[in-house]
């Protein structure tokens, strides 16, 4: 095992290793979900706003004075997903405490290990680590649903405090 | 030297399980722990360990129980606490990892003596084997206090004889065994000090050599501190049988 992988498989329980292979598609699976997640919650909320720009009968015409809503709310419902996140992973560190007394009670043994924190950092490593990993996701996707957001707007619609969501 | 001070448990069910328990084990000394079902045995170690909440004091060698000297103690259950999907050799390594202590050639030995497969999983060992590596890696820990709690369940006569003989053989001067069994008449041979729990209580506590000097053996001991009474049986089957008749 390389230096990588036992620091990745000390953050797992004891009776998990770490493998790559599993890695790279677990990580691939969940940036892909998120993404695509975070994506339809911006999304279900930007396109309708956007429609309402418009009048369509007879033509499609802005209507005067019309905005989207600013960025933040519409990105802050990606929050759902990010909750679900939360929740998927606590119950991961619930089960890997608990898997300490299935088949034995090796929960025994960590509980008297020298290392204080061996057996919070096995229960809660990895799935701290998949929530950090999906916070940087929400983050990214933040910046593409931005960039759609600016461009995708027509001009003059975009409300006043446009940057606001940075603290602008 | 291990102490324990007026050591007591109550659970929060309001249940007393060890009242004002007052104990001290020197190195060396193969204790036996005994008592009936409920007695307190297995909730004294978990104290020990620190598995539990307790009042009291237990302190080794003058110093509270922490991180720093838990390793001090090694643990064996009836319930095993090593991981199941693991193997022996990545208990090893474990062990080896956290323990820095871990004496090597002592689990290599143990593990050839009792022919124990090195690379298989431990879910896939029977109940015996599984008592067994439960042993060996307490023994092998390289702690100063050995607590053992009923660690003889589901095995054989011949191979608890063979593990006895092991253990006397192993056994350095330093090392403390505490072994909680109800396999009395099998331990007393061997143990130096029998300490006895009876409704939370410590009920006695003598050493073999004062039990043997005032011609008892540890059973009588047991028997005498419990308030055994030997007719109980007999005048319950008679009350059972006239009730019928």
């Amino acid at each position: 095992m390389t230096s990588f992988e036992k620091k990745m498989s000390a953050l797992r329980p004891v009776w998990s290793k770490w493998d790559r292979t599993n890695a790279i598609i677990g990580w691939s699976f969940l940036a892909l979900t998120m993404f695509v997640g975070f994506w339809v919650a911006f999304g279900t909320g930007y396109a309708p706003a956007r429609n309402a720009l418009f009048q369509y009968a007879p033509l499609k015409v802005p209507v005067p004075g019309r905005t989207v809503p600013p960025f933040l709310p519409l990105y802050l419902r990606g929050l759902v997903c990010f909750s679900t996140v939360w929740l998927v992973m606590l119950g991961a560190a619930v089960q890997n405490y608990f898997g300490h007394f299935q088949g034995s009670r090796s929960i025994y043994l960590m509980r008297r290990l020298p290392q204080r924190w061996e057996l919070a950092r096995r229960c809660l490593g990895e799935p701290a680590l998949c929530l950090a990993g999906s916070f940087i996701i929400y983050l990214l996707t933040g910046v593409t649903c931005f960039i759609y957001y600016w461009f995708r707007t027509p001009a003059g619609c975009l409300p006043p405090n446009v940057w606001a969501w940075i603290g602008g | 030297m291990l102490e324990l001070k007026q050591l007591s448990k109550r659970y929060l069910s309001g249940t007393k399980a060890l009242e004002d328990v007052s104990l001290t084990l020197p190195r060396g000394e193969i204790v036996g722990l005994f008592g009936e079902n409920g007695a307190g045995k297995t909730t004294l170690m978990k104290c020990v360990l620190g598995f539990l909440k307790y009042s009291g004091d237990i302190t080794l060698d003058g110093e509270p129980v922490t991180r720093k000297n838990i390793g001090k103690f090694s643990f064996a259950t009836c319930e095993h606490s090593f991981f199941p999907a693991l193997t022996p050799a990545d208990h090893r390594e474990f062990y080896r990892e956290h323990f820095g202590a871990f004496r090597e050639k002592r689990f290599q030995g143990l593990m050839d003596f009792f022919q124990l497969p090195m690379n298989r999983a431990v879910r896939g060992f029977s109940t015996g084997q599984k008592n067994q590596f439960e042993v060996i890696l307490a023994l092998s820990q390289g702690a100063d206090y050995i607590l053992m709690d009923e660690p003889f369940a589901g095995n054989d006569l011949f191979n608890r004889e063979d593990f006895y003989k092991v253990l006397l053989g192993i056994l350095e001067p330093e090392e403390t065994i505490l072994l909680s069994t109800h396999l009395i008449e099998e331990v007393q041979h061997f143990i130096s000090r029998a300490v006895l729990l009876h409704k939370g209580k410590l009920a006695g506590d003598s050493t073999t050599l004062a039990l043997e000097e005032a011609g008892k053996s540890v059973m009588d001991f047991v028997k005498e501190t419990c308030q055994y009474q030997p007719d109980r049986v007999v005048q319950a089957l008679s009350d059972l049988t006239d009730k019928e008749e």
